[in-house]
């Protein structure tokens, strides 16, 4: 009984213990500083709302960390996807509004076109002509947020049909049902990268690409699948800003990038690759907005707000170091005393 | 002679001056007022003060990092001097003298920067993440306990304003307002001189270099890694407090979220310059050619009548361009 | 010699839980040169870094030059003239020849500022020390490996030097070039400085060193006058054992089967040209040749890393191209690499994500998702089969020593049941028993019918575990006989090019 615990505690994630903590410890602060407000039904709703979008950026974020990479375009095809899909909108939408079905229906195959064509974009360049993610995604943010910039000539789309808006507002007894779409997509992608072959090959090549070639996993084609991922999540994402902010902008959300970065590493997703536990992101997601709704209410200004990412992350980081060090230093000591035990021995000798 | 050819084509520098020659000359072509002395004045003022963040960048670059926080620190130093500053002129009426005022603004640049050594000597952070969470909490520090607010020119510390007004060598342009170099670009080229000379001829700036290139060599070799973080962000710190002091008074108001989001900007063009982005190689002169071909174009796509909407995408291909470039030169310098 | 360069007392030193040195005794003199024996993790590294003041000891005192240190650091040590040239050089591939050979110097003597032409002086008077010419300006990136050697060393003895520590400084080198790198030794020797080779190929550092230093488990077993050593108990010496290996046989002799994998006509542009051999199955072809001769380009063309650019390869006597890795594993094809730790083993992820990454496509349920009972089971059948020492399968690579870790990306490759495996070096780092152990499972997988390619350039590996031996120089094939009729010193003299017929009768 008492192994079958240990063993059950030694698969627990460390990290999960942590972030859990960490969201139970400022939930509770959250509660004793605004319990009034914090607990209504509303701002709770509003949290889970909120959530959806970074979250779908973090999960972009994340698999590109994964693979020892980094998709800084997410926020940007998100955006094109919006702007593409208002264009469209704005120019084919029939005055009766009777074709809207169609035409709502033909808003996901642009943005799962445009997700893919730019995940593919950010491949090749990644792949086939081996520039660093981090460069290549650099470019081609610009690249996409200038598509988008040309196509609205800096100007936003909006209005778009009500039944788009119902379902980006609509609500499953609760929860609200994007956030639970979202709940859902999280999962698919936990189960994705830790119980499918690609995802164990995506951890392994971004814990050492060189092993996986020499053992004919094929990068190129993870490296493709990686970036299509993130490139399909991000126009997800796209849809769902449509749906919640009925706008679309070509510069939208600039903060995302940041955000999802900081939220991977607070979830213990390192940038060096391969290191990390995906269904840790959900913990780091949650902690963040408790955060940040936290801050709302204690009417903090949204810029100082943005800063405690920063401090969240190198408060785990030190923890994460002390326990460490803490660890080493207790094993050295058991080794020198164990060295010094079998020296006396040896003189008893 | 076939392989002289090679080297200098393989130089990293060679990119980006190749392109600001085909660039001067497709602008000159679409805009015969490009080669005058205006705007090329004008480039040179716009140019300033992104050139000095750029050093610092180099610096972090090479040592093998990528710094996301130097925009910030600019903006904390800056923001802070100018703020104390005008309150000791407002309700004291002192007036201080520009060195010294650059000089609060470096220390504090240098200071911000040493954090950032903590972060990465002490807790083994990776740079980007060490700068990116750090650059953070100086936004939410200089937020909540320094201000917010803009200050206004008639606020500003007096020797900042005059010294964005100073022009030298200057003529009188057709139309009678006088024409000159911009002090900043002094700035800018002293500091580039600096640079340049640390990187080139010290061993502290060759630790540089070998951290960037072998750490565990370098320290083999005798170099503590602690220290020569330690030097490294605290020149990159102290070269983005200076620049920031010198961008918030040409601009001669000090609006908070003036550098926001402009970090990638500053970095592309540091990449494009030819600074390898995996550490150990880059140059002072490449980096100034990078910040002008970038600055080149955003400047210029206007004049010739492209829409600004287009510049963010030519600014992609850009850096697509020279990253591809690069790659290209690598294999074949590994292919040798 | 009126005193010693270097006398460790009693050095102890323990390191995360593990007790690497146990009162250490070691004395050099000026102008001696001395090798340093000892089986992967016995701790010689440990000492290395102790030396040269990386690593602070726990116990003992250290005297460098008369002067005793309690506590030693790597700027104490270099001040005191120690120098180590590591394995992998530690030179600045970023930076210029000049510059690397000079940053030592400057570093120590604290030269602030630096001039190009006291640069290039320094190293031209270094250079001309080990009477190698290398271009000043040279990047380093583009040096051969035994350059870069050169750069380590000249780098060395550009400042007033007393004891250069070599580590492994002949595994990356030809045999001509190790000879060039005695010589240089030499001189060294008469200026009276003194060498310490670290090393596990006694063989080659036999020829120029004066004394024996043998490391097992952090203690200190022999130490001796060269002449006076016994070789044929160095391996008792390195292990604590006598392992005496049994050769191998070709069962299949009389049956006359078929080739199981044949090679016709095999090029690979810049690499290897017009090779040609077969393999039945159950044999063992060694393939062997010095460094940079196309063997490993070989081994991985079979493989489909790097396909051949004409030729054809036969498998079941059918012809099947390899233009993929792809191609090679449908084909049952698996390659063991040379280097390890960099290209067989993620160090950073668990035993049962090594184990199951060759054939983790296989390992699904009825959904397509990864089965972890399943990778369970694959990692404990083979731990049991390769006899490794019983671990939980989430345990991580990087806790297993050098022999182990070899079994771990060998259980990899068996997980995908291969019918021809090409192993390239499988025993380099490892040790001498873990070595003679996985000697014994390769010749077990022949027994069991496969086909096996070795590439090595150990000969006595080749005499012991195969039974056909192939000789490439420059990309062709030179020498093909069955291993039983060559003699140990004839293939030696084989593989560097020095052998001539003559010289048998």
């Amino acid at each position: 009984m008492k192994t079958t615990t240990k063993r059950l505690l030694r698969r627990i994630d460390r990290k999960t213990v942590q972030l859990l903590l960490l969201a139970v410890v400022l939930f509770v602060v959250m509660i004793i500083l605004k319990g009034d407000k914090f607990l209504r039904a509303k701002n709770i709703e509003s949290m889970l709302f909120q959530l959806v979008e970074p979250g779908l950026f973090a999960m972009c974020i994340g698999l590109a960390y994964l693979s020892k990479g980094i998709d800084l375009s997410v926020v940007t095809i998100a955006n094109l996807v919006g702007v593409v899909n208002g264009i469209m909108l704005r120019t084919c939408l029939a005055p009766d509004g009777s074709n809207v079905g169609m035409l709502l229906a033909l808003c996901v195959v642009i943005a799962v076109g445009v997700g893919l064509t730019c995940g593919i974009i950010n491949a090749f360049f990644i792949s086939n002509i081996g520039i660093f993610p981090i460069l290549v995604t650099l470019g081609t943010q610009n690249l996409f947020m200038g598509i988008a910039m040309m196509l609205t000539q800096g100007r936003a789309e909006g209005n778009f049909p009500q039944p788009l808006m119902d379902f980006g507002n609509a609500m499953v007894g609760p929860i609200p049902l994007l956030t639970l779409l979202f709940l859902l997509l999280y999962a698919l992608m936990c189960v994705v990268v830790h119980r499918t072959p690609y995802g164990r090959k995506l951890q392994w090549m971004g814990s050492n690409s060189k092993v996986t070639w020499y053992t004919g996993i094929n990068n190129r084609r993870i490296t493709y699948v990686t970036y299509i991922l993130s490139g399909l999540l991000a126009a997800l994402a796209g849809l769902v800003i449509m749906a919640r902010t009925n706008s679309a902008k070509a510069d939208y959300g600039s903060t995302y990038v940041f955000q999802a970065l900081l939220t991977c590493v607070l979830a213990g997703i390192s940038p060096l690759g391969g290191t990390g536990k995906y269904y840790n992101l959900i913990l780091s997601i949650i902690t963040i907005q408790i955060t940040s709704t936290g801050f709302n209410l204690l009417r903090i200004s949204p810029l100082i707000r943005d800063s405690i990412f920063g401090i969240l992350l190198v408060l785990s980081i030190f923890i994460d170091y002390v326990s460490q060090t803490q660890r080493t230093r207790r094993l050295n000591r058991a080794a020198i005393r164990q060295l010094q035990q079998a020296g006396e021995k040896e003189a008893v000798e | 002679m076939k392989t002289n050819v090679r080297r200098i084509a393989l130089k990293s520098e060679v990119l980006s001056l190749l392109l600001i020659v085909l660039l001067c000359i497709a602008f000159s072509i679409a805009n015969p007022a490009f080669f005058h002395i205006i705007n090329i004045l004008d480039l040179l003022k716009v140019c300033s003060y992104p050139t000095i963040f750029a050093c610092g960048v180099m610096i972090v670059l090479i040592s093998g990092g990528l710094d996301m926080s130097f925009m910030w620190i600019g903006m904390f130093s800056a923001y802070s001097t100018s703020k104390m500053l005008s309150l000791l002129q407002v309700g004291q009426g002192i007036v201080m003298p520009l060195p010294v005022i650059f000089a609060i603004s470096t220390c504090i640049g240098a200071l911000l920067g040493s954090f950032n050594a903590l972060l990465v000597s002490k807790f083994r952070l990776p740079v980007f993440i060490a700068t990116l969470s750090s650059a953070n909490i100086f936004m939410g520090v200089m937020f909540q306990f320094i201000g917010s607010e803009y200050i206004f020119p008639a606020q500003m510390p007096v020797r900042m304003i005059e010294f964005s007004k100073t022009l030298l060598f200057t003529t009188q342009s057709a139309d009678g307002t006088p024409v000159g170099l911009h002090a900043s670009v002094l700035v800018a080229a002293g500091v580039c001189l600096v640079v340049h000379f640390i990187m080139r001829y010290t061993l502290v700036g060759r630790s540089v270099y070998c951290i960037g290139g072998d750490e565990a060599a370098a320290e083999r070799v005798g170099f503590s890694r602690t220290r020569t973080r330690l030097f490294i962000f605290m020149l990159a710190g102290a070269i983005a407090g200076l620049a920031g002091i010198v961008g918030v008074s040409n601009i001669q108001v000090a609006n908070p979220y003036d550098f926001q989001n402009r970090e990638l900007t500053v970095t592309a063009a540091v990449v494009i310059g030819g600074t390898r982005i995996t550490g150990g190689s880059g140059s002072v002169i490449g980096v100034v050619l990078g910040v002008i071909l970038t600055n080149i174009i955003s400047q210029n796509l206007v004049l010739i009548g492209v829409q600004p909407e287009y510049s963010k995408f030519v600014f992609g291909i850009l850096v697509l361009f020279a990253a591809t470039v690069q790659g290209l030169q690598t294999k074949l310098r590994n292919r040798k | 010699m009126a005193e010693h360069i270097l006398e460790l007392r009693n050095i102890s030193k323990a390191f995360s839980g593990n007790r690497v040195l146990n009162n250490v005794d070691l004395i050099i003199d000026p102008g001696e040169i001395v090798c340093l024996c000892g089986e992967n993790g016995s701790g010689k590294s440990t000492l290395i870094k102790i030396i040269s003041g990386v690593y602070t000891f726990d116990a003992g005192e250290v005297t460098i030059n008369g002067r005793c240190y309690h506590r030693l650091s790597a700027r104490q040590s270099i001040a005191e003239g120690i120098q180590v040239i590591y394995q992998d050089f530690s030179v600045f591939t970023n930076l210029s020849v000049a510059e690397n050979i000079a940053m030592n110097y400057r570093v120590h003597n604290k030269k602030r500022f630096i001039s190009d032409r006291f640069n290039r002086e320094l190293a031209r008077s270094a250079l001309a020390q080990t009477g190698v010419d290398l271009p000043l300006d040279a990047m380093v990136e583009q040096l051969s490996v035994a350059e870069k050697q050169i750069v380590a060393i000249s780098r060395a003895i550009c400042q007033d030097v007393r004891l250069i520590i070599m580590d492994e400084p002949t595994t990356a080198i030809t045999q001509k070039e190790i000879e060039k790198l005695f010589e240089i030794i030499r001189g060294l020797k008469r200026k009276g400085i003194a060498v310490m080779f670290v090393s596990h190929k006694l063989d080659e550092v036999m020829a120029i060193c004066d004394r024996i230093v043998i490391i097992r488990n952090g203690v200190m077993v022999v130490d001796s006058q060269a002449q006076d050593f016994p070789r044929e108990k160095l391996v008792f010496f390195m292990t604590g054992k006598e392992i005496e290996e049994e050769g191998f046989h070709y069962a299949g002799e009389e049956t006359e089967a078929k080739p199981l994998l044949q090679v016709e006509g095999l090029s690979l542009a810049g690499a290897f040209t017009d090779v040609s051999f077969s393999v039945r199955p159950g044999e063992i072809l060694a393939v062997t040749g010095q460094l940079g001769s196309g063997r490993t380009e070989l081994a991985e063309s079979l493989f489909g890393l790097r396909p051949a650019t004409s030729g054809t390869i036969y498998i079941d006597g059918v012809e099947t191209p390899i233009r993929s890795c792809r191609d090679a594993l449908d084909n049952r094809i698996a390659y063991l690499p040379e280097d390890r730790l960099s290209e067989g083993l993620m160090l950073r992820r668990s035993l049962g994500d090594n184990f199951s990454s060759a054939v983790i496509d296989k390992l699904t349920n009825r959904l397509g998702l990864v089965s972890e009972k399943r990778v369970e089971e694959l990692s404990v059948r083979w731990m049991t089969d390769l006899k490794m020492s019983p671990k939980h399968y989430t345990t991580l690579a990087s806790d297993f020593s050098g022999g182990n870790q070899q079994r771990i990306v060998l259980g990899k490759w068996l997980a995908s049941e291969p019918r021809i495996f090409v192993l390239n070096c499988p025993t380099v780092g490892v040790d001498v028993k873990s070595k003679s152990e996985i000697h014994a499972i390769i010749r077990d997988l022949a027994a069991q019918g496969l086909a096996i390619v070795l590439m090595s350039d150990d000969v006595g590996e080749i005499m012991a575990s195969s039974n056909r031996v192939l000789i490439m120089q420059g990309g062709r094939v030179v020498f093909e006989n069955d291993t039983e009729k060559v003699s140990e010193s004839e293939l030696n003299d084989r593989i560097i090019g020095a052998y001539r017929e003559e010289a048998v009768k």
